[in-house]
């Protein structure tokens, strides 16, 4: 009885039900349709890069320019989730656009394709001091998108008549105490092993301890190791040397006037995230076309008024604004760029950084005495947490005792 | 047939405590000794070694431990007599200083270390950046009510007539304290100490926000997970420091209950 009431009830019910069903398998059917039919006339072209790296107009342009493609575009936020994604998913991704490092990792595990350079018509629009570099050095693979160095920002007021315009300057015992550092391993020991005369991408283990020692001498003046927290207290005018890149610095001198950037002589890192194709890709040709309209000039201004991170178009960089065009933070110099290296992967070598960066950050710095005084506290807490439990024990022998004598 | 009831009836705490607790704590043993590489698995006591043998390691796993206890000692201080003071107020003004007391709970504990670092930055009250002082105080503050509220809880289950008894005996307030209140709330005080201590042990998001510039065994840790693990394993060495924390944790532990078992002696003896 009771079971048939129940199924009574469900009958009546799912009259209502059954209509709502029916119209969103009917909505969804539609929809697959429509997607379909809209699949089989447009290809798709699968496009992968940073977060807010693009300007959303230009995508759309594609697509009205070449419409035989449909653009799906999917973001990274670092390198290593592009990695990750681009080898272990299913989607065959077209174009990517990793950085530097990344590029040479992926041209180590043959995943990328070499570049028919005659179908890319306006490859001769990218800037020849960017090519050639270290991660693909015959330009066979990569065509850069957008590109920053490393620096030192400082500030005017605090500085005074002191010229800024080596890393050495990091280890004026002067800042003690204003000297922000970046909290990333590959750019801190890099400025390092740059000042020391040796190679960013060195492999050499003396080199690499020797950078590792050399920073732990510089602990006791540095305020903080960090990344985007130094940003604010740099531009609140507390601090005297900020480590930064070029892009967060010019934002940077814009909330605040008195600070200045300069490309340390010695050489600094150059990045370049540049435009590639992997293997895997199954719309080549759509891949070469939109690399090619990426590198056209209308494209190219549209993306670095965007972004704002320096352009490696030469026409675009003449068709900016004056402030982009002779801000030497956006558009440095021939002269500027002349000992800069970019990343490469170093491979099973990074074990080497990351053991002198952990040496580095537990090191208690140059304050021994301070250490010294702190370490007589804690021998004097030690002292009285024994005694307590030794008190409490034989408090409660005693007791015992008591316990067996009543 | 009593017994098998009671064994069924317990088997969703068995696999809970199966799979959140003793599987992971396998894993990390594993991790530790094993090598995991594209040609096989193979035993290695090398991270272990590795890890008990550098001694800047253990200056970590001291600065860490020393950390825990001011900031545990802080907390005592500061909670006790908060505790006492909460239990002596009459009953609905009670409730709402609790309340009071368990809102700022509810905010995600990184929006209120957020919320200290501004105050004791250089734009702040007082500049405290990068010192050991400004991670004793994040601590404090994140932990003080996991502090205050079992020695509270101990305190209200205190027999007035207890207190009354003691006086009439003509015991002074000292005396009253020393042989009433405080044995009666020496659980509440133990398990406080535990559920702060322990935390403060191994916490790394509070000292990395306040002083990043040195960092604890909790944030070295976090590295080494971080910048070692590949797509075969985890790093074996940050799995072998876990490992070696974990045993600190379960030594601090056992001393704690044994004061605690302690305690509940001398409490009986007192009644």
């Amino acid at each position: 009885m009771i079971f048939n009431t129940d199924r009574n009830a469900n009958g009546k019910r799912s009259i209502c039900a059954r209509i709502v069903c029916l119209v969103f398998v009917l909505a969804i059917a539609f929809g697959m349709l429509a997607g379909l039919t809209g699949c089989s006339s447009k290809e798709k072209l699968y496009v992968f890069n940073w977060g807010d790296y693009i300007d959303p107009e230009v995508v759309s342009l594609f697509e009205k320019e070449y419409p035989q493609y449909k653009v799906v575009y999917d973001t990274f936020d670092t390198n290593e989730t592009m990695y990750q994604k681009l080898v272990s998913t299913n989607i065959s991704y077209d174009v990517v656009i990793p950085s530097d490092y990344m590029i040479s990792r992926l041209i180590k595990e043959d995943r990328l394709i070499k570049l028919d350079k005659t179908k890319l018509t306006n490859y001769g629009m990218i800037k020849d001091d960017l090519k050639q570099q270290e991660f693909d050095p015959a330009d066979e693979y990569s065509v850069p998108y957008m590109w920053g160095t490393l620096g030192i920002v400082y500030n005017k007021k605090l500085v005074g008549d002191d010229v800024i315009d080596s890393w050495t300057c990091l280890w004026d015992k002067k800042y003690e105490g204003c000297i922000l550092m970046l909290d990333s391993v590959r750019d801190t020991m890099g400025l390092t092993l740059k000042m020391l005369g040796y190679s960013m991408n060195t492999t050499d283990e003396k080199q690499i301890e020797e950078a590792g020692k050399k920073l732990v001498d510089q602990k006791a003046l540095v305020a903080q190791y960090g990344v985007d927290d130094i940003k604010q207290p740099m531009i609140n005018g507390n601090y005297a040397l900020c480590v930064e890149y070029s892009g967060d610095a010019l934002w940077m001198m814009d909330q605040n006037e008195d600070l200045e950037y300069v490309i340390p002589k010695e050489g600094s890192n150059i990045w370049i995230d540049s435009m590639v194709i992997p293997k895997t890709s199954k719309n080549t040709e759509g891949a070469y076309l939109f690399i090619d309209f990426m590198c056209r000039t209308d494209i190219a201004v549209k993306n670095a008024e965007y972004i704002e991170y320096s352009t490696p178009h030469k026409e675009a960089l003449d068709e900016l604004d004056e402030s982009y065009k002779d801000s030497h933070v956006f558009n440095p110099s021939a002269e500027e760029l002349v000992n800069m290296e970019a990343f490469v992967d170093l491979g099973e070598t990074s074990s080497l950084y990351n053991k002198a960066w952990e040496q580095l950050r537990l090191s208690s710095g140059e304050d021994n005495k301070k250490e010294k005084n702190l370490f007589w506290i804690y021998i004097v807490i030690a002292i009285v947490v024994i005694a307590a439990v030794v008190f409490l024990i034989i408090r409660k022998k005693q007791k015992d005792k008591i316990k067996y004598d009543e | 047939m009593t017994k098998v009831t009671k064994i069924l009836k317990n088997i969703p705490l068995y696999v809970w405590i199966l799979v959140f607790t003793i599987i992971p704590l396998l894993m990390i043993l594993v991790y530790a000794v094993f090598e995991f590489t594209p040609g096989g698995v193979h035993f290695t006591l090398e991270p272990l070694k590795n890890a008990v043998t550098n001694k800047q390691y253990w200056g970590a796993m001291l600065r860490s431990f020393n950390l825990a206890v001011i900031s545990t000692l802080v907390c005592l201080v500061l909670g006790y007599p908060l505790a006492y003071f909460l239990s002596q107020l009459p009953e609905k003004k009670r409730n709402f200083v609790t309340l009071l007391m368990l809102l700022p709970m509810w905010m995600n504990f990184l929006i209120r270390t957020y919320a200290l670092m501004s105050l004791i930055d250089e734009e702040g009250i007082v500049n405290l950046k990068g010192t050991d002082a400004a991670v004793v105080i994040g601590m404090v503050y994140n932990f003080l009510p996991f502090l205050v509220l079992p020695i509270y809880t101990s305190m209200m289950k205190i027999d007035r007539n207890l207190i009354e008894a003691a006086q009439d005996l003509g015991g002074n307030t000292f005396h009253v304290f020393k042989g009433v209140i405080l044995p009666l709330t020496l659980p509440g005080i133990i398990s406080g100490i535990t559920m702060v201590f322990i935390p403060c042990l191994t916490t790394f998001v509070i000292p990395n926000l306040l002083n990043s510039k040195t960092w604890t065994i909790g944030r070295l840790i976090e590295y080494k997970f971080m910048s070692e693990t590949s797509a075969y394993s985890v790093s074996s060495e940050g799995a072998a420091l876990s490992f070696i924390l974990m045993i600190a944790v379960f030594i601090c532990m056992s001393i704690f209950n044994k004061l605690d078992k302690d305690d509940e002696s001398a409490g009986g003896l007192a009644l």
